[in-house]
């Protein structure tokens, strides 16, 4: 039975767009509404505050929800994008879709919720604090761009293999690349984004309560951001080598099984360690706020906690390797 | 858009056909490196040029800089004398302003000033010269011994045999963690800088070069630029610091 490319074409379009924003939205979803929910009980805690507690609210709604935005420019990318050689679309097609949607729906869930808690803390801290606002808004703005860092690690993944990766025809190896390199960035970006979110909401609630520790709150928040996205980044490396350094696959059901093996393998096993280490990150920022001489203690006893809390994705990282390179 | 990632890479020594060594030279991140260093050179000597009681601007900045960074190096080191802390702060302060000017030079509008933060030798060399100097603070510190028995795990120094067995299983994973540290430090920052120029040029081919690649320039190479900056140079001393300690 010979199917119409047109119908493929339509199937691999919807599929993937699907996944985009079907996956994409709800993270951010969840964070607009824990921020608006903080802002509703803010005002009722101090009613003359309102216009500047809407106004925060509203920027840390604006900036977390730009992981949505970028599920929505790929969803339509994947929509829209011109197939190129649209006699001969087959599975690759399908899978190279399947692959974007997965990659960017996965990948910016976890940087949608995760942009929730800094807004969600700012509004909490600003019914505190009322005459502290435009430093609470900078800090909360400075710790939700750093936690939408793995939404575009996995932007950029997904617009790789939309620009890239169109071949015409069917080969398994090519659709293991494809959906195996979009699980690896889009579950491996979950955790580290809703890790480093929750580090950045320690660090304003934190700042709520104690305006004077900023400084040293960001800085701690910072550098527990960064080593929360330590998954993320095994993923996007676990990508890059799938897309970039994995000609010689064999082209069976074996190497589509060992690649989407090792996508999962990288991409779920960095669920975890990315939000337990934002667990850590949180009590670790909220620890510096609280007593600011003690930062450098606080900053070396969380940084070992992150790292111990991290081995899980080492090891999802060795047999994504092994997968790859030894089986 | 067929030119993202796309380098001009000298696979031959120019006017010869002998082949490079290692495979090739990517000769806009060395022309790249290069600028930025001489312009850190020049603006820096212009700042300190004429130093004077009242400081006039371009001495104000770099006094600002430096004295951020002294304070921050020493909170973070936490030795008793001032010396000790003053001896990590330039190559601390080197590196930020470094990678800071590297992240910013990718915003000039010509096809020859690319970030060199946005190829993975820079930042991966940069990433292996911070541990090569934590891991050497560490042994210098503690000694070889002390060093490698940190490595064996919390249970190496217990009586008992148990103990001793522990370290089997804790050494492999504390090397594999260290080197980990190495790969994270490195791919952030290339990601972060690599992911902002290739969202830009995707978006600006599809909004036709108006208004909303201008407002993603100064997210991604202003903001993003100076806070990767920071948390790579504030990663770097938090290893030192932990060697050391």
């Amino acid at each position: 039975m010979e199917i119409d490319p047109h119908h493929i074409e339509l199937i691999g379009r919807l599929a993937g767009a699907g996944f985009a924003l079907g996956l994409g939205g709800v993270g951010a979803a969840i964070g607009m509404g824990m921020a608006a929910g903080s802002a509703d009980e803010g005002i009722m805690r101090q009613p003359q505050a309102q216009s500047s507690m809407l106004r925060t609210m509203l920027i840390g709604q604006a900036v977390g929800g730009s992981p949505s935005i970028f599920a929505l420019v790929v969803g339509l990318l994947i929509l829209f994008v011109p197939a190129m050689d649209l006699a001969h679309v087959g599975g690759n097609f399908i899978a190279m879709l399947v692959g974007a949607g997965l990659a960017v729906g996965f990948g910016c869930f976890g940087s949608g919720v995760g942009c929730g808690f800094p807004a969600a803390a700012a509004c909490e801290g600003l019914a505190r604090n009322p005459s502290r606002s435009s430093r609470v808004t900078s800090v909360m703005v400075i710790g939700q761009a750093v936690a939408q860092s793995p939404a575009i690690f996995a932007t950029v993944i997904a617009l790789i293999l939309l620009f890239f990766y169109q071949h015409p025809g069917t080969d398994w190896a090519m659709m293991g690349i494809c959906v195996g390199a979009g699980i690896a960035i889009g579950a491996g970006a979950l955790g580290p984004g809703w890790g480093s979110g929750m580090t950045a909401g320690g660090a304003m609630s934190g700042i709520g309560h104690w305006p004077r520790s900023h400084g040293v709150t960001l800085r701690t928040m910072l550098v527990g951001q960064g080593v929360c996205e330590t998954p993320a980044i095994f993923g996007m490396l676990v990508a890059f080598i799938m897309l970039f350094a994995m000609q010689n696959l064999q082209n069976d059901i074996v190497g589509f099984a060992k690649a989407v093996g090792a996508g999962i393998a990288v991409g779920f096993g960095g669920i975890g360690p990315g939000i337990g280490s934002g667990i850590a990150g949180k009590s670790g920022a909220e620890a510096t706020a609280t007593r600011p001489r003690l930062d450098a203690l606080v900053l070396r006893t969380m940084l070992i906690g992150q790292a111990v809390s991290q081995s899980t994705a080492i090891y999802a990282l060795i047999i994504a390797l092994v997968l790859l390179y030894v089986i | 858009m067929e030119h993202i990632g796309e380098r001009l890479i000298w696979y031959y020594v120019p006017f010869t056909d002998i082949a490079m060594p290692g495979g090739g030279l990517n000769v806009l991140t060395v022309f790249n490196t290069i600028v930025t260093m001489v312009t850190l050179w020049v603006l820096f000597w212009l700042g300190a040029r004429k130093r004077a009681e009242v400081p006039g601007p371009g001495q104000a900045v770099v006094e600002m800089i430096v004295g951020a960074f002294d304070g921050l190096v020493a909170s973070s080191l936490e030795f008793e004398e001032r010396e000790a802390n003053r001896k990590f702060f330039p190559l601390i302060t080197a590196l930020f302003v470094f990678l800071l000017l590297s992240n910013y030079i990718g915003f000039l509008p010509t096809q020859y000033f690319e970030e060199p933060t946005a190829d993975i030798n820079t930042t991966l060399s940069l990433g292996i010269m911070g541990m090569a100097i934590a891991t050497y603070c560490g042994c210098r510190s503690k000694g070889v011994l002390g060093y490698l028995a940190e490595l064996c795990g919390p249970m190496w120094a217990e009586p008992g045999i148990a103990g001793k067995l522990s370290a089997v299983f804790f050494f492999p994973l504390n090397v594999i963690g260290e080197l980990s540290k190495i790969v994270s430090i490195s791919f952030r920052l290339f990601g972060n800088i690599i992911g902002g120029s290739i969202i830009i040029i995707v978006v600006s081919q599809l909004t036709y070069n108006l208004v909303v690649p201008i407002g993603l320039d100064l997210f991604f190479v202003f903001f993003v630029g100076v806070i990767q900056a920071f948390v790579f140079t504030m990663l770097t001393l938090t290893y030192i610091s932990v060697g050391i300690k």
